[in-house]
C-alpha cells in the first residue's frame, strides 16, 4: 500500500541532510518499502486505548541542583572543531 | 472592506538560573565566546542531559503568575532541525506535556480592560549565538548561550491591535519581572518576541492566512511591525490578492517588513519524546511550595495602592509597572513620606531623571529613606518646594542626608513672621505700581511681589506666609 | 591452559602472592592480541603504552593500597564507549579522528576497580547491525570459523573474549548487540536491565533501548564485571538508585524449584533445528537440577521486530543528527556553504546501514507518519512489556535461544536487510521491555557455538546469574576454546 516513491526517499534523505546517488535512491526506496510493509504488521494489533511507551525507565523526577560546575577549558572545547577563529566556531556561508 | 487584525505573540524569556538547564555550565551573560561550554552543551557523543530543578521552579513561578494550570506530569520532547547554533541538531523542548496551559493576563488600552489568553508555556533550551561576517562569506558560532533555560509563552490569538500587543508585552514583562525569574531585558536578549499577524473581514469568524514577524528588537518595533503588517495585508486584500504564509523581518531603518522566506508547508520538526529525560511529576505540595515564593504581582499591588494607600488609579498603574520602582516607592512611604507626595516625586522628578540618564532606580545614589526625609522636610515647612528641587538634584547624583544638606547650606525655609513682615513692607514700599495694579484687580501683580520676596531670600521664604502677609499689608494701606 | 582460562579469583591470588605481576597479565594480553588480531581484526585501537604504564602503577600498589575487584585484569571496550586516553570512533569514518574530552562513567568505574583498558573493539558503525560487517574500518572474524561473522554489533567485544585477547570486555545492547555476538562467539554476554548501568559517555544509538553490558568467558566473571560497573549515575537521569545486590553471592549452583517459562514463540518457525535441539537439551539439564519448565506465551513478541525497527530508527535519526561536521568529526572538503558542510560531511562519512536507518527513522517521525508508525510502535511496546510482566508473575526466568541460527558466513546475512531483522526477533522484545537477559553457550553446530538466552525480571540479574551459573557448572560448553 504505502510503498515509497523515489521522490519520497529523496525528501526524507534531504530532511536528514543526506545526499543519495541514483543507485542509492533506488536501493533504499526498495528496501525501505519492504521495511515499511513489514512495519505495517502493527496494523493487525488492536491498539485503541493502549498507552504508547516512550520509555521503560522506572525513574521519576531525576533532577539536578542549580549549581555551576565548570568542566572544560575553551582549548578543549575547540580541540575537535574542524575550523575556528578567535575562539569561535567557523562555518561557511549560510544560505537561507 | 473593513478588516479586523488578529495577533498572537510568542515570547521567549530566559530564566536566570545559575547553571544551564541540562548541564552545569554557567549562564553568565557576556563571557568570552565558547568559555561557558562543556561536552554536554556542545552536543558531544555520549552526553546526556540532567534537568536543573531551579529551571523547573522558575518556569513554574512564571506560569503561575500568568494564571496557568500547572501540569501534574510534564515531559520533554526533541525538536529536530539542523542549524549551527543548535549543537545536537535537536532542541530539547516540551511539546505534548508543557509545564503550563490555559493562562491569561489582563491588559488595559485606552481605559478598557481586556483578558488575553495564554495558550501554553513550555520550558526548553536556548540556542547559541551566530555572528555573520559582513560580506556573508562565513558565520561564527558562540555556544555560551546554548542550553540556557528558556520559557516560551504562547498567547492565544486574542490581540486585536498594535497597541494591545504593546500593552500585553508591557504587562507580561512586568509580571515576569515581579516573579524574579528573568531579567526580561530585550536588549540583552533575555526577552524575545515573534508576532503572528493576520487580517479577516469584520464579522468573519475564520482566521485569515498569517505572516510571522521576526527581528522585533523592542516593544516599539513590535508595535510598528504589526502596524505595518496591518496596512500591507489590508492593501493586498483590498486589491483582491491573497496573503502568502511567510516569515517577514522588521527593518527598523526602512520602517517596513521584509520577506525572509515563504513557508510552502508547515515546518516538520519531527517531535518525539526525549528518552534521556524521565517524567517529572509535580504534586500539589511542590506546587504550593513554589506558589508561596511568588511575591505580590503588579495587579495585586496596584489594587492595594488604590484601595489601601488611596492613590489615584493612574498613579497606581504607573508606579507598579516596574517592580524596582514600585519597591523603591514602598520603601519611601515606609520611611514616613506622605503616599501621594511620594508618588508625585516618583512619577515626576525621579522618573524624569531616570529617563534622561537612562538609569535604573537601583543605580541611583539616593536612598528611599533620604527621599522620604526630604518629602517630610517639605511637609513640615522646613524647606520650600523650590529648595527641595535643588536638594533632590544633589541627592540623586551624590546621595547623602537631606537634613544635613539643608543645615550645611543654610537652606532652611524662613517662616519667622516678624522677619518676613519686615521684608514684605519693604517690598510693598519699593513696588508701589504693582500694589496699585493688584488693588485694581490684576491678580498677577501679587505673584510678582511674591517673586520679589523669594528672590530677596534666595528662595528660602515660606511662600504661603509671604502670600498671606502681602495680602494683609496691602489691605491695611 | 593459558592464563585467561583461570578464574578471576585465581588470577587475583597469583597477583597477590606475586607469582604473577600485572605487567605479566597485560603483556600476556598484548602478546595474544599481536598473535591473533591479524586474523581476527577485533581491535580498532590499542592502548599499549598507557596500559603498561597502568600495569606498572598497579604493581607498585600491589602491596599497600586496597585493591579494586578487577585488579590488574585487561579489558577491551566496544568503540562507542568514550575514553579520554584513546580516540573513540564508533567504527565510523565520521569519528575517525575524534578524541573524547572525558571518560564514560563505566570507564571511570573500571578504573576505580583497577581493571586495565588495553584497547577499543570493532563494531557495526554506531552499533547499527548484527554482524560487525558495517564497520567502516575492518571485518572482524568469528574465532571459531574465520569465514563467519562474529555477530554484532558488539562483534569485536565478543570475538576478543572468545579468542582470549582480553580477560573480558564491555559491549552495548540496543536490540541484541551483546547477546547475539556472545552466542555466535561462544561466550557469556549480559544485557543488564535498562537503568542499571550508566549510559553516560556511551555514544547513543537509540536512547530508550541502549544498555551497556558485560562479555566474559564465564558467568562468574560476568558477575564480577557487572558488580564493578553498576550503580546510580547522577549524569544519567535514567539510571536507577537502588541497593545493589551482591551478584557473586547469587552463584549458589542451586536451581531447585526455579520456575522456568519457555516462550513458545521463541521456538517457532525460522529457528534452526540444531538450535532448537540444543535449547531443549538445556531445558532438560535444568529439569534434572530440579527446575520446573513450562511453556508460556509472549503473544505480542512477533510484533517486537517491527516495533523495534521503528523506534530504534526514529531515535537514531535524532542521535545521528549531531554529526554535522561543525563541532567535531568528519568535515567534507567539498563545501562552499553551510548546506554543503551538512550534506556532504554526512553523506561522505556515514555508511550504508546508518544512512538507511536515519532515512527510515526520519520517515517514521514525519508528520503524517508519526501516528501511523512511531506511535503504533510505542503502543506495541507497551503490549510487549505487558507480556513480560504477566509471564514473570508465574516464572522466575524465561529461557529460549539467543539467535535463530549459528554465526552466518560473511555476506550471507547482509544481502537481505529484512533477514537480519528477523534475527532480531528473539532479542529485541527484551530491549523493548527493558528486562535483563544473558546469553551463555549451550551447544555447537558444525563447530559453531549456540547461545542460550535467559531472561529475568527487571533488576533481578541475580536470578539470571544463578540459573546461568548452575547450567555452566552442569555442562562443559564454556570450556571449549576456538583454535586460532
Amino acid at each position: 500500500m504505502s510503498r515509497l516513491t523515489e521522490e519520497q526517499t529523496q525528501k526524507f534523505a534531504e530532511a536528514a541532510r543526506l545526499k543519495l546517488t541514483d543507485a542509492e535512491t533506488k536501493q533504499y526506496t526498495e528496501q525501505l518499502g519492504k521495511w515499511i510493509e513489514y512495519a505495517e504488521n502493527l496494523n493487525e494489533l488492536p491498539l485503541e486505548g493502549v498507552e504508547p511507551a516512550a520509555s521503560v525507565s522506572s525513574v521519576k523526577n531525576a533532577l539536578r541542583e542549580d549549581k555551576v560546575k565548570p568542566w572544560i577549558e575553551r582549548d578543549e572545547a575547540l580541540q575537535n572543531v574542524p575550523e575556528h577563529k578567535d575562539g569561535l566556531i567557523k562555518v561557511p556561508a549560510i544560505l537561507e | 472592506m473593513e478588516f479586523e487584525t488578529i495577533i498572537g505573540l510568542e515570547v521567549h524569556v530566559e530564566l536566570k538560573t545559575n547553571s544551564k538547564v541540562f548541564c552545569g555550565c554557567s549562564t553568565e551573560f557576556g563571557a568570552p565566546p565558547n568559555t561557558n561550554v562543556c561536552p554536554i552543551c556542545l552536543g558531544h557523543p555520549g552526553t546526556l542531559p540532567t534537568l536543573n530543578k531551579s529551571a523547573i521552579e522558575f518556569a513554574m513561578k512564571a506560569a503561575m503568575a500568568l494564571n496557568c494550570e500547572i501540569a501534574d506530569t510534564m515531559t520533554f520532547d526533541r525538536k529536530n532541525y539542523f542549524y549551527p547554533d543548535n549543537p545536537k541538531a535537536y532542541q530539547i523542548t516540551q511539546d505534548d506535556n508543557p509545564i503550563g496551559r490555559n493562562g491569561w493576563i489582563e491588559i488595559e488600552v485606552d481605559g478598557e480592560k481586556k483578558k488575553i489568553g495564554i495558550n501554553r508555556i513550555h520550558l526548553e533550551e536556548d540556542a547559541g549565538k551566530l555572528i555573520h561576517a559582513p560580506d556573508g562569506s562565513h558565520s561564527l558560532v558562540d555556544l555560551n548561550r546554548a542550553g540556557t533555560p528558556l520559557i516560551e509563552i504562547v498567547s492565544e490569538p486574542d490581540l486585536r491591535s498594535p497597541d494591545e500587543a504593546y500593552a500585553y508585552l508591557e504587562k507580561l514583562k512586568a509580571i515576569i519581572q515581579y516573579t524574579g525569574v528573568s531579567d526580561v531585558k530585550m536588549e540583552e536578549g533575555s526577552l524575545r518576541c515573534d508576532a503572528n499577524v493576520s487580517l479577516r473581514p469584520v464579522g468573519q469568524t475564520a482566521f485569515g492566512t498569517k505572516t510571522e514577524l521576526k527581528n522585533l528588537n523592542s516593544f516599539a518595533h513590535v508595535r510598528s511591525g504589526i502596524a505595518y503588517e496591518e496596512l500591507r495585508q489590508a492593501e493586498i486584500l483590498r486589491e483582491g490578492g491573497t496573503i502568502a504564509q511567510e516569515t517577514r523581518r522588521w527593518d527598523e531603518a526602512k520602517k517596513r517588513t521584509i520577506l525572509m522566506r515563504v513557508k510552502e508547508e508547515a515546518d516538520d520538526y519531527r517531535y518525539f519524546p526525549e528518552p534521556d529525560i524521565v517524567e517529572i511529576e509535580i504534586d500539589e505540595a511542590w506546587k504550593n511550595r513554589v506558589r508561596e515564593q511568588i511575591p505580590e504581582l503588579p495587579d495585586a499591588r496596584r489594587n492595594r495602592y488604590i484601595n489601601e494607600i488611596g492613590l489615584p488609579e493612574y498613579d497606581a498603574m504607573v508606579l507598579t509597572q516596574s517592580k524596582a520602582l514600585s519597591d523603591y516607592y514602598e520603601e519611601v512611604i515606609r520611611h514616613g513620606a506622605d503616599a501621594k507626595l511620594a508618588s508625585n516625586w516618583m512619577m515626576g522628578d525621579v522618573s524624569a531623571y531616570l529617563n534622561a540618564e537612562q538609569k535604573e532606580i537601583t543605580d541611583v545614589a539616593m536612598t528611599p529613606e533620604a527621599l522620604a526625609k526630604m518629602i517630610q522636610l517639605i511637609e513640615k515647612g522646613t524647606i520650600s518646594s523650590k529648595i527641595a528641587k535643588k536638594i533632590f538634584s544633589e541627592l540623586i547624583e551624590k546621595g547623602g542626608d537631606p537634613e544635613a544638606i539643608v543645615k550645611e547650606k543654610g537652606l532652611m525655609q524662613i517662616s519667622d513672621e516678624g522677619e518676613l513682615r519686615k521684608l514684605v513692607i519693604e517690598i510693598i514700599e519699593n513696588n508701589q505700581q504693582s500694589v496699585e495694579d493688584y488693588k485694581n484687580g490684576k491678580d498677577r501683580a501679587l505673584g510678582f511681589l511674591v517673586g520679589q520676596a523669594m528672590k530677596a531670600t534666595k528662595g528660602k521664604a515660606n511662600p504661603q506666609m509671604i502670600n498671606k502677609l502681602l495680602r494683609e499689608e496691602i489691605a491695611n494701606r | 591452559m593459558t592464563l585467561f582460562h583461570h578464574r578471576l579469583q585465581e588470577i587475583q591470588d597469583m597477583l597477590h602472592k606475586k607469582e604473577l605481576s600485572v605487567q605479566d597479565v597485560v603483556e600476556h594480553s598484548m602478546k595474544r592480541i599481536k598473535e591473533t588480531d591479524g586474523k581476527l581484526e577485533a581491535f580498532v585501537a590499542l592502548n599499549e603504552e598507557k596500559a603498561l604504564e597502568t600495569a606498572k602503577r598497579l604493581d607498585e600498589q600491589n602491596e599497600s593500597a586496597e585493591k579494586g575487584a578487577l585488579f590488574g585484569l585487561p579489558i577491551g571496550l566496544k568503540d562507542n564507549i568514550l575514553t579520554k586516553d584513546m580516540p573513540t570512533t564508533c567504527s565510523s569514518k565520521m569519528l575517525e579522528n575524534f578524541q573524547p574530552l572525558y571518560n564514560a562513567t563505566v570507564v571511570e568505574k573500571l578504573d576505580e576497580a583497577d581493571a586495565v583498558v588495553v584497547g577499543k573493539l570493532n563494531m557495526d558503525e554506531f552499533a547499527m547491525g548484527s554482524t560487525t560487517e558495517h564497520s567502516a574500518f575492518q571485518k572482524t572474524k568469528n574465532p571459531w570459523n574465520l569465514n563467519c561473522v562474529p555477530g554484532g554489533s558488539s562483534g569485536g567485544s565478543a570475538a576478543a573474549v572468545a579468542a582470549g585477547q582480553v580477560y573480558f570486555s564491555l559491549g552495548t545492547d540496543t536490540g541484541g548487540s551483546i547477546r547475539q555476538p556472545a552466542a555466535f562467539c561462544g561466550v557469556v554476554g549480559l544485557k543488564p536491565t535498562y537503568g542499571l548501568v550508566s549510559r553516560f559517555g556511551v555514544a547513543a544509538f537509540a536512547s530508550s533501548l541502549d544498555t551497556v553490558g558485560t562479555i566474559t568467558k564465564s558467568v562468574e566473571d560476568n558477575a564480577y564485571l557487572l558488580q564493578a560497573i553498576v550503580g546510580e549515575d547522577k549524569l544519567d537521569a535514567t539510571s536507577v538508585q537502588m541497593d545493589i545486590p551482591n551478584y557473586i553471592n547469587s552463584l549458589s549452583g542451586d536451581v531447585k524449584g526455579l520456575k522456568i517459562g519457555v516462550p513458545k514463540e521463541f521456538l517457532s518457525e525460522g529457528v534452526d533445528e540444531a538450535v532448537k535441539a540444543s535449547v531443549k537439551e538445556a531445558l532438560k539439564t535444568f529439569e534434572k537440577m530440579g527446575a520446573v519448565c513450562e511453556e508460556v506465551s509472549l503473544p505480542h513478541s512477533s510484533y517486537a521486530a517491527a516495533s523495534y525497527s521503528i523506534i530504534s530508527a526514529a531515535e537514531a535519526s535524532a542521535s545521528m543528527a549531531r554529526f554535522d561536521g561543525i563541532r567535531y568529526g568528519y568535515r567534507t572538503e567539498n563545501a562552499d556553504n553551510l548546506q554543503d558542510v551538512y550534506v556532504n560531511s554526512r553523506s561522505e562519512a556515514f555508511g550504508d546501514e546508518v544512512k538507511r536507518r536515519i532515512i527510515f527513522g526520519t520517515f517514521a517521525l514525519s508528520s503524517g507518519n508519526y501516528e501511523a508508525y512511531f506511535k503504533k510502535a510505542q503502543q506495541a511496546r507497551t503490549l510487549i512489556k505487558q507480556d513480560f510482566d504477566s509471564a514473570f508473575e508465574n516464572y522466575d526466568v524465561l529461557i529460549g535461544p539467543t539467535a535463530p541460527s549459528t554465526a552466518y558466513r560473511f555476506g550471507e546475512a547482509s544481502e537481505d536487510p529484512a533477514k537480519l531483522y528477523i534475527g532480531d526477533l528473539l532479542t529485541t522484545p527484551v530491549n523493548l521491555a527493558g528486562n535483563p537477559a544473558i546469553s551463555i553457550p549451550c551447544g555447537f553446530s558444525n563447530g559453531l557455538p549456540i547461545g542460550l538466552q535467559i531472561i529475568g525480571k527487571p533488576f533481578d540479574e541475580q536470578t539470571i546469574f544463578r540459573a546461568a551459573h548452575a547450567f555452566e557448572q552442569a555442562t562443559a560448553f564454556h570450556k571449549e576454546k576456538p583454535e586460532l
